[in-house]
């Protein structure tokens, strides 16, 4: 794992200028079947409460069941996240919602079926250090080769109003991830202007 | 060099009617906008709609001149639509105020190659209500080759306090 604690150059004297709205902040390449990523904010770049926004980039797969990747805030691993999906399933488009027990980044399948496909997701956490519960939209591709796959936009929302410090990846059934899967936290800074 | 830059944040201390973005310069290839927001009305959620406008209207187009395509899903239901000749692109639905909770929506639109005055101004918009309700793709069209200048959002009742809208600029190399 990388994690980018350099001082920000973006920021001069206390005052925020312009230039890169994306930070890469930290990145996790598996070297070997991993049961979960955990990110943390601490300091410099990577401390979190100077963004806006964060995003996660996903390139995974699952060892031993189809799943998919779940981001939980702040350990919270109850089943209080409500989400709404809306995906193909290689034949149909389906409508899902309830609740789950983090937001979803994406699905994925196992090693032993897709070999060397991976899954790709995008997930975009909003205003992590408001008061409001916490969304997270998802677009992301989950191609199974000759089993089809799926493929779709998931949104997902914490019901939580504390700031995030803390993002948990972990297969939807406690599995590991596989090796070689990718995981990138970026974060996304605002623009306070004057009209 | 930066390849996104933040142009301007807006966040609303109190209800307002819209979220405008005026003067927006040309010198980007495309624009994305990032929108956390809630709609002040008592429904569950609400209908949340962009019009784009150039240097000649004030600030925005508000004529009939919007066509949009989108499919989303509403709990198990899948649906998809298209409206033409519309006022407005239709881009989603977000959380209105109701029972205290700080649910807000969110949205995430990409408007292409904004400063071409050969094409017709394209956008598509990813949503979600913030509920766990609603989520929805929106394909738009600004029938119009005006280099956008101006972009408006705003809700059916007006948009909460706590909303954030940042418009970024893509540069290419």
């Amino acid at each position: 794992m990388t994690v980018n604690t350099a001082t920000p150059d973006y920021v001069v004297d206390g005052v925020l200028t312009d230039g890169e709205a994306w930070v890469p902040l930290q990145t996790t390449i598996l070297t070997s079947d991993t049961v979960g990523v955990t990110w943390t904010s601490s300091t410099g770049a990577n401390d979190w409460s100077q963004y806006m926004d964060l995003v996660v980039i996903a390139y995974s797969q699952s060892t031993t069941t189809a799943n998919g990747v779940i981001m939980q805030f702040n350990n919270d691993a109850t089943s209080t996240y409500l989400f709404q999906d809306f995906y193909t399933n290689g034949s149909n488009g389906v409508a899902d919602s309830g609740t789950t027990k983090g937001c979803y980044v994406l699905w994925s399948d196992k090693y032993a079926t897709q070999n060397n496909t991976y899954a790709a997701g995008i997930a975009r956490i909003y205003d992590i250090n408001s008061g409001k519960y916490k969304s997270v939209m998802s677009k992301f591709s989950g191609v199974r080769g000759a089993a089809g796959g799926y493929g779709g936009i998931l949104g997902t929302v914490s019901q939580k109003p504390e700031a995030i410090t803390e993002i948990d990846l972990v297969d939807f059934s406690a599995n590991a991830f596989g090796d070689e899967s990718r995981y990138d936290l970026f974060g996304i800074l605002p623009r306070m202007v004057t009209a | 060099m930066a390849i996104i830059e933040a142009i301007a944040t807006t966040y609303l201390e109190a209800n307002d009617t819209a979220v405008i973005f005026d003067d927006i310069p040309s010198t980007y290839e495309h624009l994305q906008v990032s929108v956390s927001a809630v709609d002040t009305s008592s429904d569950v959620f609400e209908s949340v709609y962009m019009q784009l406008g150039d240097s000649g209207h004030s600030p925005v187009d508000t004529g009939a001149n919007y066509s949009r395509h989108y499919l989303y899903g509403y709990t198990s239901s899948e649906l998809a639509g298209v409206e033409v000749a519309q006022t407005n692109m239709w881009i989603g639905k977000i959380a209105a105020f109701q029972n205290g909770k700080p649910w807000y929506g969110t949205l995430d639109i990409d408007i292409v190659d904004y400063a071409n005055v050969n094409k017709f101004t394209t956008i598509n918009a990813l949503n979600f209500s913030g509920t766990g309700t609603y989520n929805r793709w929106t394909c738009g069209s600004w029938n119009d080759v005006s280099v956008v200048n101006a972009i408006k959002i705003y809700g059916n009742g007006s948009l909460g306090r706590g909303t954030t809208i940042t418009l970024y600029g893509l540069k290419s190399s």
